[in-house]
């Protein structure tokens, strides 16, 4: 799975560059996002926008990634696409986690 | 199958039965996390020019937390067997059935699926704990049951076709 980093201000920006996190790569999701926020600022940003399918192995991956980024670093997701954003709010978990409808201060523009 | 999406295409509108040819899906592969998105793949590339993409989502979330939970709990870890799935498409839902040869559902009943507390401090938030909150959120009219050694879960996914 191939996540693309880079700091923006105060933030990381992480672009999520697959079309799913699922059952099958939620493991390798984990493992590449401790990776690259190793050394991040108080601010990370998962960038979204590329991802069409989330299923509960891959949202409980996402949460994975907040748990151990606390306390000193704070998950924020960004850019959401539908079906994305359907499973954080019938789960109720839009209301755990900050969810940006793009990244901050990049306007619509996710080619990095 | 491209030839028949096809022509299903040209016979006029997207809705389900309307060219009175049923939509059918039909697989059975390994129960394996890799086998279970290319089993989906495979049913939303079948469907793809008779559903719109809020429903290709329904379907997938549905199945997908049906097919990893068999993955996960009827079978055991490096011992898979199979799975299969059937699917029709009717004018205003897919009705499944999902077979599979592991063990039973706990109590031979499907799971109340109550959504696991939010409301507590990071370090105990869930990771894990929605797939059956999220089916029944979803689908309609589950029922499961035995078949001697097989476990049948029917279910039918209400469709909009936005």
């Amino acid at each position: 799975m191939n996540l693309e980093a880079a700091v923006l201000g105060d933030m990381l920006v992480v672009h999520v560059d697959a079309d799913r996190i699922d059952a099958a790569c939620a493991i390798q999701f984990k493992d590449r996002m401790r990776e690259v926020a190793a050394g991040a600022p108080s601010r990370v940003v998962m960038d979204l926008a590329r991802v069409r399918f989330v299923d509960s192995s891959g949202l409980g991956a996402i949460v994975a990634v907040m748990k151990f980024l606390a306390p000193a670093r704070r998950l924020e997701l960004a850019a959401l696409t539908a079906n994305v954003a359907k499973v954080f709010h019938l789960t109720r978990m839009d209301n755990v986690f900050t969810i940006h409808a793009e990244v901050p201060g990049t306007g619509m523009d996710h080619g990095g | 199958m491209a030839a028949d999406a096809e022509l299903q295409r040209k016979a006029g509108p997207k809705q389900a039965g309307s060219t009175g040819r049923p939509i059918r899906f039909v697989a059975e592969v390994e129960a394996q996390p890799l086998a279970v998105r290319m089993l989906l793949y495979a049913l939303l590339k079948r469907l793809e020019h008779h559903i719109g993409p809020a429903d290709a989502g329904s379907i997938e979330l549905v199945l997908a937390e049906i097919l990893n939970n068999i993955v996960e709990h009827a079978y055991d870890e490096g011992r898979a067997g199979a799975l299969e799935v059937v699917a029709e498409l009717r004018p205003a839902a897919l009705d499944c059935c999902v077979r599979d040869w592991g063990r039973p559902l706990p109590d031979h009943a499907i799971p109340l699926g109550g959504l696991p507390s939010t409301a507590v401090a990071i370090e105990d938030l869930p990771e894990g704990g929605w797939g059956w909150a999220l089916i029944r959120d979803v689908a309609r009219d589950l029922r499961y049951g035995r078949e001697g050694e097989c476990n049948v879960l029917q279910l039918a996914i209400p469709l909009s076709f936005d």
